[in-house]
């Protein structure tokens, strides 16, 4: 096995990797009564200040499922 | 170009696990860091053989009756699909890595701080509470440091009467 068939072979694992993921994440979102993101921000850190705002809109349930199903 | 970009970031990946490694002598710390913990492995296995943190609730009825004490610390039954994805038992695994961040927290806490402003607090808090019965209308949690070997306890936290 030459560099380019080793690194074919970690792409094609870190891809299963995603989708699995992808998959789960999706699920865990279903399931999960415990995480609340009005909580978790208040952890983040204030600076940099676009940060927060950046977060706040990944984490919006829409948003989020719909990001994770572009990832999957 | 894909393939020279995985190699590129492949190369830098180990790069930094190397520095890492070099530079063990020094602590590296900071909320950022904190965050993205789960890029960076940890080496420190089994640094220390201490007392799990274990989360204890109990629910009060409508007649007001307390419910004993009981452990939230499930287990899920093993399929042979869970090898391949299995997000039920992450999310729980995710719950109790909750816990252990809450028991860390009260260690670490500041002298006059409030352990329930903390965000592990708040959100064990609702960990406590998704596994009461319907029926409930307030609850307390504890936080015990327990033994497998001998079952005994050490509470560490006991959270005051929380009304649902």
């Amino acid at each position: 096995m030459n560099w380019l068939d080793a690194s074919r072979a970690f792409e094609v694992l870190l891809g299963w990797s995603l989708l699995l993921q992808s998959i789960e994440q999706l699920r865990v979102q279903a399931l999960d009564r415990v995480s609340d993101w009005t909580i978790q921000r208040t952890e983040v850190p204030k600076r940099p200040g676009w940060v927060r705002p950046l977060l706040d809109a990944a984490f919006e349930p829409v948003a989020y499922r719909a990001m994770l199903m572009l990832r999957a | 170009m894909t393939l020279a970009i995985t190699l590129v970031l492949f190369g830098v990946y180990f790069a930094l696990l190397l520095w890492a490694l070099r530079r063990q002598t020094q602590l590296v710390q900071g909320p950022w860091l904190f965050f993205l913990r789960a890029f960076f492995p940890n080496w420190k296995f089994y640094h220390a053989v201490g007392h799990p943190p274990r989360l204890f609730v109990r629910g009060q009825d409508v007649s007001g009756q307390w419910q004993d004490w009981q452990i939230v610390y499930p287990r899920r039954a093993r399929r042979l699909w869970h090898l391949v994805c299995n997000p039920e038992v992450n999310l729980a695994l995710s719950h109790q890595n909750l816990v252990d961040h809450l028991a860390a927290d009260i260690n670490d806490l500041a002298e006059n701080a409030d352990v329930r402003e903390c965000v592990s607090y708040q959100l064990v808090a609702r960990l406590a509470c998704s596994a009461l019965p319907p029926q409930t209308t307030a609850y307390q949690f504890e936080l015990r440091l327990q033994t497998p070997q001998d079952h005994e306890t050490l509470c560490m936290l006991q959270s005051p009467v929380l009304a649902l």
